[in-house]
């Protein structure tokens, strides 16, 4: 079977075996979505370059700890959430608004223009949503994660994670006029 | 009104869970940031050498390491086994080395023996038993017109010449050593009654006082080796210090042995004696160099 078509957990079993390919099979699969978690998170590149290099060193480091109670993208996003939860402890700063969050809007060209114009108020009205909203989006939107496995990654209730949700999208259509 | 919002909102909760919602749309058209490629780099790179260390140790076989331990656990023991000889050794040399570097001018000095040497705690409690005639200064010069330290550490010390310490194991070792150098000694003519010194016989019990030898031999480590040779250029023999003890004719053979005996007579509190004999000295060697002290015992 190829390397594509195997799971998550076998990928990362095999490169715990050391298996350098199986590595970069599941490093391609996941690492954009993470890094655009990240990013979105913490509106900022630096610190979301900084957090994915510990998050997969991490997991580089622990690959032989690895069992697969959970799918895998539940396992590197759990990582990744407590690193940003430890990032927000760590500077204690309110999460503001980043424009570098956002595509800029010049480089795009004029028939797509409304709707590039459109797509950085979401980027910035996510930006602007509490951490708690903005990162239960994110996970929905980046890796299409249900309410459980949202609620197991950020540890917190499925009920709790319905609200942030419901709470979440009200604002963005009100900040896009959907509403 | 609020029940309508409420269910409005679960309503688009739901639509947006089932990905019907526009903004997901518009969120997955313009969100497409990618990993900067750098730091792909610096991942692969490392989860590559992680991995490549990892299958290096892992297909080298355990055999290969299973001399490790034993080594290690030999090295140990033959460190271990060094160590502890190299402790042993320093025990046992070092005391001797001190005990000889620190007493050794005492010998010449005094004539103590060496088993009293040995103990510096015993020469450093001793009571000065020697009359304060002398000033500090005084006794301080003494020692350095007595004898050169060279000659002390290498001549064999004659026991019978200095008073026995109070320890009854020590006086037997003076005994002994002391029959042994009468022994190895040809036989001597009597003494002299008026150069007689005195001295106490071996075997006598010794009296605190006569542990005199104890307060020169530690002012002998500072003593100046090359002021003594000065005064007195000449090593010595064995032979002259033995007879320093003993009312002998032989200590007046030489100037040294001489000088020796009147200071032994000093420091023993025979003063009369030692002024005698610094008399008869002064006639036979009237223009050699005295000690300090027995110049203080000229002028009498």
């Amino acid at each position: 079977m190829p390397a594509a078509e195997l799971s998550d957990a076998v990928l990362m079993r095999r490169y715990a075996k050391g298996n350098t390919a199986a590595f970069e099979t599941l490093y391609s699969r996941h690492k954009d979505a993470l890094y655009r978690y990240l990013l979105r998170g913490c509106n900022s590149r630096d610190t979301a370059a900084e957090l994915f290099q510990d998050i997969w060193l991490k997991l580089i480091n622990t690959r032989g700890h690895y069992k697969a109670s959970a799918r895998f993208s539940t396992y590197l996003f759990t990582l990744a959430h407590n690193r940003l939860v430890d990032y927000y402890r760590r500077k204690r700063i309110t999460p503001v608004i980043s424009p570098e969050a956002s595509a800029p809007v010049e480089d795009q060209p004029d028939s797509r223009l409304a709707r590039v114009q459109q797509a950085g108020r979401l980027m910035a009205a996510i930006s602007a949503l509490p951490f708690d909203q903005r990162e239960a989006i994110l996970l929905k939107e980046e890796r299409d994660f249900s309410l459980d496995e949202i609620a197991q990654i950020t540890d917190a209730g499925r009920e709790t994670v319905k609200s942030r949700l419901r709470y979440a999208l009200a604002k963005l259509r009100e900040e896009l006029g959907h509403g | 009104m609020g029940e309508n919002n409420h269910a409005s909102d679960d309503q688009a909760l739901d639509d947006y869970l089932n990905g019907d919602d526009a903004l997901s749309q518009l969120y997955a058209e313009q969100n497409k940031e990618k990993t900067p490629p750098e730091l792909d780099q610096v991942i692969r790179s490392a989860a590559t050498g992680k991995a490549g260390k990892r299958q290096k140790s892992d297909s080298s076989p355990r055999r290969s390491r299973a001399w490790f331990k034993p080594l290690a656990a030999v090295a140990t023991v033959v460190l271990g086994l060094a160590l502890t000889l190299d402790l042993l050794q320093d025990q046992a040399v070092v005391p001797v080395e001190k005990s000889v570097q620190y007493n050794a001018p005492a010998a010449s000095e005094n004539s103590v023996q060496p088993q009293i040497r040995e103990q510096p705690a015993v020469t450093a409690d001793a009571p000065k038993t020697r009359p304060s005639k002398a000033s500090d200064a005084d006794k301080a010069s003494r020692p350095e017109a007595i004898a050169p330290g060279s000659a002390a550490e290498s001549e064999p010390v004659v026991p019978d010449q200095v008073p026995e310490p109070a320890a009854p194991a020590r006086r037997e070792q003076a005994s002994k050593s002391t029959s042994q150098a009468q022994a190895q000694q040809p036989p001597q003519p009597a003494p002299a009654p008026e150069t007689q010194p005195s001295p106490q016989a071996p075997s006598e019990p010794v009296t605190p006082d006569q542990n005199n030898s104890a307060a020169p031999s530690a002012r002998a480590q500072d003593r100046d080796l090359s002021e003594r040779d000065l005064i007195l250029p000449d090593n010595p023999p064995a032979a002259a210090q033995q007879s320093a003890a003993k009312p002998e004719p032989e200590y007046r053979e030489s100037a040294q042995s001489w000088i020796r005996h009147i200071v032994f007579l000093a420091d023993t509190d025979q003063t009369a004696q030692a002024v005698s004999e610094l008399r008869g000295f002064r006639e036979k060697h009237p223009n050699a160099a005295i000690p300090a002290e027995l110049q203080d015992l000229e002028r009498r």
